[in-house]
């Protein structure tokens, strides 16, 4: 059974190589949300999101707009997101869904009207097996 | 690298018709999102199969694959069921292990296994254990496969990876190592491997 025993290898190995992101994101993984930054450090941050192209993109053409930025741990592929989009496309208040795979966002663009729960929001993003590390709504 | 003895596909073929009828929707791994269909179809050295499953959570699928044997073996349909034991959601990385069975209702004859993968947008490794028992054979059925993305596709580009396999074919107690193509856009995935001996190793799968 070297297939067995090189399986065995092979998930003591991708633990190994978790845990240095592991640590780094601790302080992430608390699984509730804030309006608030929640303290993620390193290469990510929902400022980067706001000034994306991808951000203008999504309310260019709405006097007004309410967008939930939303961090997730686990969208590294596109395939792990398809779930998400479908979720929230069953949303009737939700215009637009915008997916970062790079920086592990997704922009969820509202009807002006909607009043976006955070709740819901991370209801639906776990449903599809992956973390929300972070919410925050800006409306403008 | 000889295309000169492709394995039969009568159920490729009935999936060309069922992809024709159902509207668009496919996707990769053995459980979808909750309330999602995957429809999939595998062709080995073993058997051509068709797999249909329905998962009402996010870490549980149970659905019904039928399978046409090779080698010998006889055609089964198994009732299948796949539990998400465990997850590992990072900022850059996803790592699952999964535990999966299935029983023919008709002979009694069923198989059960563990699946694993860990991967990031760049690399992927994952492997495979099954023991099958199928007719007169009891046997192991298990892989490792590896590889990495040589571009990064953003949301519904084309993403295409390389890969290689190292795979034990339990029936005839023999190892096979053999290049690997994914490819997967939207919610379509296609994978094919090639060996001389055991011929085409081929996965595809729709999600809707």
């Amino acid at each position: 059974m070297r297939l067995s025993l090189l399986s065995m290898l092979f998930i003591s190995a991708s633990n190994l190589a978790s845990a240095e992101n592991a640590t780094h994101e601790a302080e992430g993984d608390h699984g509730h949300m804030s309006h608030q930054s929640m303290g993620i450090t390193g290469e990510f941050s929902n400022a980067e999101v706001l000034n994306s192209e991808r951000f203008e993109r999504l309310v260019s053409g709405s006097p007004t707009y309410t967008v939930a930025v939303v961090s997730v741990n686990g969208m590294v592929c596109d395939f792990c997101a398809r779930g998400v989009e479908k979720a929230f496309a069953k949303d009737p208040d939700v215009m637009k869904i915008d997916v970062d795979l790079e920086l592990g966002s997704v922009l969820i663009a509202y009807g002006s009207e909607a009043q976006p729960s955070e709740r819901d929001i991370n209801k639906r993003i776990r449903s599809n097996g992956l973390d929300v590390v972070d919410i925050e709504i800006y409306r403008g | 690298m000889s295309c000169g003895n492709i394995p039969p596909m009568g159920i490729f073929r009935v999936l060309m018709i069922l992809s024709i009828l159902l509207p668009m929707a496919l996707f990769a791994r053995p459980i979808s999102y909750a309330g999602g269909y995957t429809l999939m179809a595998k062709s080995d050295y073993l058997k051509d199969s068709l797999y249909v499953h329905y998962s009402p959570r996010a870490n549980f699928s149970f659905g019904i694959e039928m399978l046409e044997g090779k080698r010998g073996l006889p055609d089964r349909s198994y009732l299948r069921g796949t539990w998400l034991a465990h997850r590992l959601n990072k900022r850059n990385s996803q790592q699952n292990l999964y535990l999966d069975g299935g029983i023919d209702a008709t002979s009694g004859e069923y198989f059960i296994g563990a699946m694993g993968d860990w991967e990031t947008r760049r690399y992927f490794a994952g492997f495979s254990l099954k023991k099958m028992k199928w007719d007169t054979e009891s046997f192991f059925n298990n892989y490792l496969q590896m590889g990495f993305a040589p571009y990064l596709g953003d949301y519904g580009d084309l993403h295409s990876w390389l890969m290689i396999k190292r795979k034990y074919n339990g029936l005839e107690e023999r190892y096979s190592t053999y290049p690997v193509l994914r490819f997967f856009k939207g919610n379509w995935f296609f994978e094919a491997g090639y060996e001389q001996e055991i011929d085409w190793d081929i996965h595809l799968m729709y999600r809707f």
